[in-house]
């Protein structure tokens, strides 16, 4: 009985998860994409100085909801679209939040050689 | 002079404004987008026919600005906005767009909605009505950009990409 208890805990909160939050993402190819890309996808704000040479594939959003209105959910969903048009990685990244939801945009790239995409955080 | 009792300001007329259009969305499930541009260069450009090249980053070599574009939608997402910047590109006379910035920004809007439940009994069934005061996040979206015609481009027009959960 507590076995499946400890089974039906997180079940319970995964449903919880999907039901109360969720991410949608739109994208318009303003470029062409590539097969995809199975390596990290550098994510470089809005800010920041983008790559020195990169093609540019696309324009990318991810609108968070409920629980899934945070930064980290919107990078992690604008990381996997951009693996998805085979981008390395996605620059002039711009989140928008507010108490329910979540907005970012940012331009999914495929960068040359020469620049080096910073290394992803050790795993915990 | 007092002013009349339905005379009201510039910014309570916007906020009614906003509440109808919020309203109006949700009740018929659409994204209201609208667009404007303003024309900065280029005269004697008539609008553009034809499809409209689109990037965020760079422009082709030669181009000249005719003007400044912009989509606001209200729950509307980039692929909502785009066709609507693309026309508003052409309306310029503009064959090709930058797509400089896109923002968002959520308001809490408040209106009350009229509800109905069932109250009576099986065997003498009724339907009561009530009214409650509902306050929803609305999130407005602003895509704003630069319009610019270039001479015998050869471009590939800006596709949806399509998106999805």
């Amino acid at each position: 009985m507590i076995r499946g208890a400890l089974t039906a805990v997180p079940m319970v909160l995964a449903l919880c998860g999907c039901l109360f939050g969720r991410v949608e993402t739109s994208r318009v190819l303003t470029g062409p994409a590539g097969p995809p890309y199975a390596g990290p996808v550098a994510i470089v704000m809005e800010n920041a100085p983008p790559p020195a040479s990169f093609v540019e594939v696309g324009i990318l959003q991810a609108i968070g909801y409920g629980t899934y209105a945070n930064l980290a959910r919107i990078v992690e969903s604008l990381q996997g679209q951009a693996a998805g048009l085979g981008c390395d990685a996605v620059i002039r990244v711009h989140v928008d939040q507010g108490s329910s939801q979540a907005s970012g945009t940012g331009i999914c790239v495929r960068t040359a050689a020469t620049w080096t995409a910073p290394a992803p955080p050790p795993p915990r | 002079m007092k002013a009349p009792d339905c005379a009201v300001g510039a910014a309570a007329r916007r906020r009614v404004a906003f509440a109808c259009a919020v309203i109006t969305a949700s009740s018929i499930g659409c994204s209201p987008v609208t667009s404007s541009g303003v024309r900065t260069g280029g005269a004697g450009l008539g609008a553009h026919q034809g499809p409209v090249g689109l990037s965020a980053t760079n422009v082709p070599p030669g181009a000249v600005e005719v003007g400044i574009a912009q989509a606001v939608g209200i729950e509307a997402n980039i692929g909502a906005l785009v066709p609507q910047f693309a026309g508003q590109v052409a309306a310029l006379g503009g064959n090709f767009g930058l797509v400089e910035r896109v923002q968002t920004e959520f308001e809490m809007v408040t209106r009350t909605e009229n509800y109905s439940y069932s109250c009576g009994t099986t065997q003498y069934p009724r339907t009561c009505y009530g009214t409650r005061t509902v306050t929803n996040e609305v999130a407005t979206t602003q895509m704003v950009g630069r319009a610019f015609y270039v001479e015998g481009l050869v471009f590939q027009p800006a596709a949806p990409g399509g998106g999805g959960p």
